[in-house]
């Protein structure tokens, strides 16, 4: 795996650590907080466009307590697309958002009930050393992304995953 | 506070969308590039050309556009490789690119690995023309040197701008210089200066090195100067650094010279043809007077005047007898061997029959047989002959030739004969030879020149005769007699001459000489018998006479006391008068009879008597005279002791000591 962490750490390097530790409770603190989580995730984006690796959208609500979008995988020249939403706990950042795949919901064994994925054990202990530097931003690159390199192939092999034409 | 951070955030949450929104960027990893346009280029789809460190490709047409970008920024000329380069492409690609090029473009040509364009060319034909403007003169190899290009090219590039952008001349003689017609004047106008001002023959290699100018140049200013005629002189030879510019004015005074030396002398010679700079006398005699009939020998030329003169004076002296020394009538400069040549030239030219009598001595000199018997009359006139013979015969030298003659060859008389035969046929040769030359008209010229040499020959096989006969005959005149007596006769003439006509002389004196001493000879002999016979007793005669005063001298001696020192004294001069007078009759006889020399016997004295003896060969009786001598020449010789020794020695002479006569003494 020292390849993926290799890919992950250069892609941490590539987004901006964060600095104010506040949750959606923090009336005062919460805006400076979402500035920083958008331009986390600006620069995100901008980086994974320039090494031609964008594989998701993403958008939130006003307030910023609840995210939702499409997410991408490239497999055998076929893409791959799945929806993804989330909520951002009043405990964040304390305790990372729950990514969920709802279209992939029952399909694999590595989610929970609502298809919420399965995160590899490491990156809990990764996030909780780094609260509150971490935001959506790395939640994304460092749980999303591994993820779906290592569950999707699996699950389009079994054939539980259909490519689906004409896919936006 | 909060409103504004929410409106940020709101404008944030658009910025992200936007982001989201924006196309990505297509990229490919290198290693997908490469692969990409290998299988391109493997399905010959594309058609790239790799960089040379492998990370670039270019397609042909640039190539071609950065080859010709290169050329300009150049300047119009590059270096394939340097250009491989610059470009970074392999040499290969730029090379096929750059014969494209040179194909495509008008003017464009790849020479020695470097491309060249009309730009360049044109360049260098106006370096060329402003170097040609500094410099005058310019060639091809110089521009080789400067632009390192061939010469061929060069030489067309040149050529093909000659007119239009260089203002030059070629060189007639070698294309691949060029002139300006400035520099061309210049050089007509120094050389015109310089072979103005020569006056004498010079080298073209001095010239040149004076005038600071290249041989080159100086041909082509030469000829152009010739073909307008503003040289006054010639080359010896076209082009090499030794020819030798003659300038006319040295050449008409040298032909001026030449002309008045001839005119004055009459003759031209070698030596001094080659002093005034004429390299080939014979050949440039040949050449100025062709027609004039000049006599080449070996020195000099000779014209037909002095031939003339010679011819005259030649004739005058077979006419008059004489002898003519021709060397004092010729130039001095010609040496003997070429007057012999003219001298036998002139006597062949001569018709007069008496030439046959003329010899050459010391080469130069001609004397006629008239001049010799000329020379030979003092000799019978002063009766040197005469007494020459009579001498000879008188001392008997002449019979003891005679007798050693008989000796050695037998039959002395036929011998005699031989040896007049042997003259006569030697005279007859020379007289053939003679005439041989005299009658020249018909006789071919070899013959001529045979008899000569003949005659040469004679001379000294002449010579070498009258030697055998001065052995075998008598030698009455020796040839340095005969030549202090000419040599009287002719004070003014060389020594060698007189010595010459000497030889010449001597043998015919010797010749008439020995007839007169034969003559005298027979005159003698028969009176000469007679004569000894005589002598012999007169002699007896005289001694005995002598002999009886010696014996009454010594009786009247024995009346004076005897064992006086008077009657001594008085006998020891008895012997030395007395005595002395018999002995030196006896000594005298014998010293003509045995020695043949003409010794006057009254008049002998001691010394001769001494001379005597030594002459005398011991069998002939020296022991005895000799005896009778030292008695003679002793302190106090006796009357006994010289009367024993007088009987001895006259014995050898044949004479009788008479026995004391006691009638007589009474």
């Amino acid at each position: 795996m020292a390849g993926v962490d290799d890919s992950s750490k250069k892609t941490l390097s590539a987004i901006p650590l964060l600095k104010t530790k506040a949750g959606p409770r923090d009336k005062e603190l919460w805006p400076q907080r979402l500035k920083e989580e958008y331009q986390a995730l600006i620069q995100y984006v901008h980086h994974n466009k320039k090494t031609d690796n964008d594989w998701f959208r993403l958008e939130s609500n006003k307030e910023g307590t609840r995210w939702f979008g499409k997410c991408w995988f490239i497999y055998d020249l076929l893409k791959y697309e799945f929806d993804v939403e989330f909520d951002i706990a009043v405990t964040f950042p304390t305790t990372a958002p729950e990514i969920a795949l709802p279209e992939l919901d029952g399909k694999t064994a590595k989610m929970y009930r609502g298809g919420k994925i399965c995160l590899s054990d490491h990156f809990k202990p990764l996030w909780a050393r780094n609260v509150p530097k971490f935001g959506i931003a790395h939640a994304m690159a460092l749980g999303l992304g591994p993820w779906l390199a290592v569950e999707v192939p699996d699950l389009i092999q079994k054939g539980v995953v259909v490519y689906k034409e004409k896919v936006v | 506070m909060t409103a504004l951070d929410w409106e940020e955030v709101k404008r944030l949450a658009a910025d992200f969308q936007r982001a989201q929104l924006s196309s990505t960027s297509q990229t490919l990893s290198e290693r997908n590039c490469i692969e990409i346009i290998n299988k391109l280029i493997e399905l010959n789809l594309l058609d790239v050309i790799f960089t040379t460190d492998g990370k670039e490709y270019i397609t042909p047409q640039y190539l071609v556009k950065e080859i010709k970008d290169e050329l300009y920024v150049n300047g119009g000329r590059i270096n394939l490789v340097e250009l491989s380069h610059t470009l970074n492409v392999d040499l290969s690609h730029v090379s096929a690119k750059a014969a494209e090029v040179e194909r495509s473009t008008p003017g464009c040509v790849i020479i020695m690995g470097q491309l060249i364009d009309q730009n360049y060319t044109t360049h260098i034909a106006q370096e060329v023309n402003d170097r040609l403007k500094s410099h005058g003169k310019i060639t091809v190899a110089d521009l080789t040197r400067t632009y390192d290009l061939p010469s061929d090219f060069l030489q067309s590039v040149v050529e093909k701008n000659l007119g239009k952008l260089i203002d030059a001349k070629q060189d007639k003689s070698d294309n691949r210089v060029f002139y300006t017609s400035a520099f061309v004047e210049k050089n007509k106008a120094e050389m015109r200066g310089v072979l103005t001002a020569i006056t004498r023959p010079t080298q073209v290699a001095n010239i040149l090195q004076a005038c600071d100018i290249q041989e080159r140049d100086f041909y082509f200013a030469f000829e152009s100067l010739t073909e307008e005629k503003q040289i006054s002189g010639v080359l010896t030879a076209k082009q090499g650094g030794n020819s030798i510019f003659i300038p006319y004015v040295y050449t008409k005074q040298q032909n001026e010279w030449v002309d008045n030396f001839y005119k004055q002398n009459h003759y031209l010679e070698y030596d001094g043809l080659i002093r005034l700079g004429i390299s080939e006398p014979v050949m440039f005699v040949r050449r100025h007077f062709p027609n004039v009939g000049l006599i080449e020998l070996t020195t000099c030329a000779v014209g037909p005047h002095l031939i003339n003169l010679l011819e005259n004076s030649v004739e005058e002296t077979l006419l008059t007898g004489s002898y003519l020394d021709t060397m004092m009538m010729l130039p001095s400069v010609l040496t003997t061997e070429d007057i012999a040549k003219l001298v036998e030239l002139v006597l062949k030219r001569c018709k007069n029959k008496s030439a046959g009598n003329v010899q050459i001595l010391c080469e130069t000199v001609l004397v006629t047989e008239k001049f010799i018997q000329e020379l030979m009359k003092p000799f019978h006139e002063k009766g040197i002959i005469q007494q020459k013979a009579e001498e000879v015969v008188a001392s008997g030298q002449y019979m003891q030739i005679l007798v050693e003659r008989k000796l050695n060859k037998g039959g002395g008389g036929r011998d005699d004969h031989h040896e007049d035969t042997k003259a006569e046929r030697r005279e007859e040769r020379r007289r053939k030879a003679a005439t041989g030359k005299g009658g020249g008209g018909t006789q071919g010229r070899e013959t001529k020149t045979k008899s000569v040499k003949k005659k040469h020959f004679e001379k000294k096989g002449g010579g070498r005769g009258d030697h055998e006969d001065s052995e075998g005959r008598l030698e009455l005149f020796t040839v340095d007699e005969v030549e202090a007596e000419l040599g009287k006769q002719l004070a003014e003439e060389t020594e060698d001459l007189v010595k010459e006509l000497a030889e010449q002389v001597t043998p015919l004196l010797n010749r008439v000489a020995a007839e007169e001493a034969a003559r005298v000879f027979e005159r003698s002999a028969a009176t000469g018998a007679e004569a000894r016979r005589k002598h012999h007793s007169q002699l007896q005669e005289f001694v005995d006479m002598k002999l009886i005063e010696i014996r009454l001298c010594e009786k009247g001696l024995k009346h004076f006391p005897s064992n006086g020192e008077l009657q001594a004294k008085l006998g020891t001069h008895l012997v030395k008068s007395v005595g002395g007078d018999v002995a030196n009759a006896l000594f005298g006889f014998i010293g003509r009879e045995m020695c043949s020399r003409s010794v006057d016997w009254e008049a002998t004295s001691i010394e001769a008597r001494a001379k005597v003896l030594t002459e005398i060969s011991p069998d002939q009786g020296r022991e005895h005279l000799t005896k009778l001598h030292k008695v003679l020449t002793s302190q106090a010789p006796t009357v006994d002791e010289f009367m024993a020794t007088v009987e001895q020695a006259f014995a050898v002479a044949d004479l009788i000591v008479k026995k004391p006569d006691k009638k007589k003494e009474k």
